[in-house]
This record gives C-alpha cells, structure tokens and sequence, in this order.
C-alpha cells in the first residue's frame, strides 16, 4: 500500500510516526484524534507523546500505523 | 470570546508547497518572547517578523525573538537607504487576513523575505501563525525555501 493510500485510509485512533532527522534523535509519536482538511490536503489533531495536542500536517517523514480493528471470525 | 486561528489562505499555501508544520495553540500573547513563554519553548526558537517597507515593496523579516533588527544592516543588505519599519496603519491595509502584529513570514503577497542567518541554527522554527492565539511550527528550511528568502545578518551585534 502506498504512504498516499495509507493516508487516505486514516482513522481516528491511528499513529502517526515522525522519523527524527539526526542520529539518535527520537521519533515523535501521537494519537490522530480528529481528520481534518480535505483529502488531497489531510490535516490531523493529534495528542503527542510528550502530552500537548496540535493540528499537524504531514510530510513525507510522517508515517501513519494504522489502529489494529478486531476482525469478527466467521463461524 | 472569539478565539483567532490561523487563516486557511496561509494554510492552504504551506500544503500546496508541500510543506510540513504544526498549528500550537496558546493563550493570547503579544510579543515573540511572550508567545516563547506560552509554549515552553526557548525565545531563540521562536521567531518574529518584522516587516518593513521599501521602493521595492514590503520586506518581511525574520529573527530570532530574543534578538533585536539592526535597520543599518538590512539597509546596506538591501543596497537602500528607503527602508523604515511598516507603521501599523499600513499594516492593518495591506494585511487584512492577519491580525496586526502576528504577520507570518510566508511571502503570500509576493513579499521578499530576509531570514536572519542565527534562525538556520535551529531546524524547526516557531512563528506567529497570522494570529496571536496559534503558532505555527515548520522546518526551517521548508520557510526558506517556501519563499526563496534571503539569509543574511540582520541583528543587533
């Protein structure tokens, strides 16, 4: 699945990824809370990791992990 | 009470460039140095524009909000004695998407762009997002870039 699709694809509840830029420097991580924007231009709240929230716009750095839903088994 | 945010022109502007950032909301602040405080965040990561007028047009220009403009040197940068800072009148009509005193450096109106050469120390810069309620955090780079500005010495010795 492409970066593109993936993000099209985006949940509230999904993680987003920003890889650091420089040698040991940490990832940031947060919790997308709300979709915002339009698709081409999709802009998210999110709650980092360090505990303050702000609407973040991606980059080509972003990775977005998708929230593992629960499949009903079929019986 | 009203609560100012960014405006989707400046927005819409960063995203079709391609241009990563971060809207922080804070309380309302006055100052650069203020708005450092608000955040949490060094006054030397927190930017302010200045914005000046020329023959040429408006120039914005950048620094550090723990620094002061040095007018001589943007004059002599400039190769120009017409410099002077913008009054608030001015302001007030050329911006009117902005509220006074929180400009963002971004160019939207074709305006040169200077950008003190102590802001490419810090990979991230914090800036007045048009509103003195929100800021708005981007790479440095992408801020040059965006708007093809000039680095130079612009500050106080």
């Amino acid at each position: 699945m492409s970066s593109e699709t993936a993000r099209k694809q985006t949940k509230p509840g999904d993680v987003v990824v920003v890889a650091g830029h420089h040698v040991g420097e940490s990832e940031r991580i947060g919790e997308i809370l709300e979709l915002l924007g339009d698709p081409e231009h999709q802009r998210y709240r999110v709650r980092w990791d360090e505990g303050h929230e702000s609407i973040f716009y991606p980059s080509s750095d972003a990775v977005i992990r998708h929230k593992t839903r629960a499949r009903k088994e079929k019986r | 009470m009203t609560v100012h945010t960014a405006p989707k022109s400046l927005l819409d502007q960063l995203e079709e460039a391609g241009i990563a950032y971060e809207l922080l909301p804070h309380r309302r602040t006055d100052t650069a140095a203020a708005e450092a405080e608000a955040l949490g965040i060094e006054p030397s990561q927190v930017a302010k524009t200045i914005v000046l007028t020329s023959p040429a047009g408006f120039v914005l220009a950048v620094l550090p909000a723990s620094e002061r403009l040095d007018l001589h040197k943007v004059r002599a940068f400039l190769d120009s004695k017409d410099v002077e800072l913008a009054t608030e009148e001015v302001l007030a009509g050329a911006y009117p998407e902005f509220e006074l005193g929180a400009v963002p450096p971004t160019g939207a109106h074709g305006d040169r762009v200077l950008v003190d050469l102590r802001m490419c120390e810090n990979e991230y810069v914090v800036l007045e997002a048009g509103t003195h309620e929100e800021s708005l955090r981007m790479g440095t780079a992408g801020l040059i870039a965006l708007n093809r500005a000039l680095v130079a010495d612009l500050c106080r010795d």
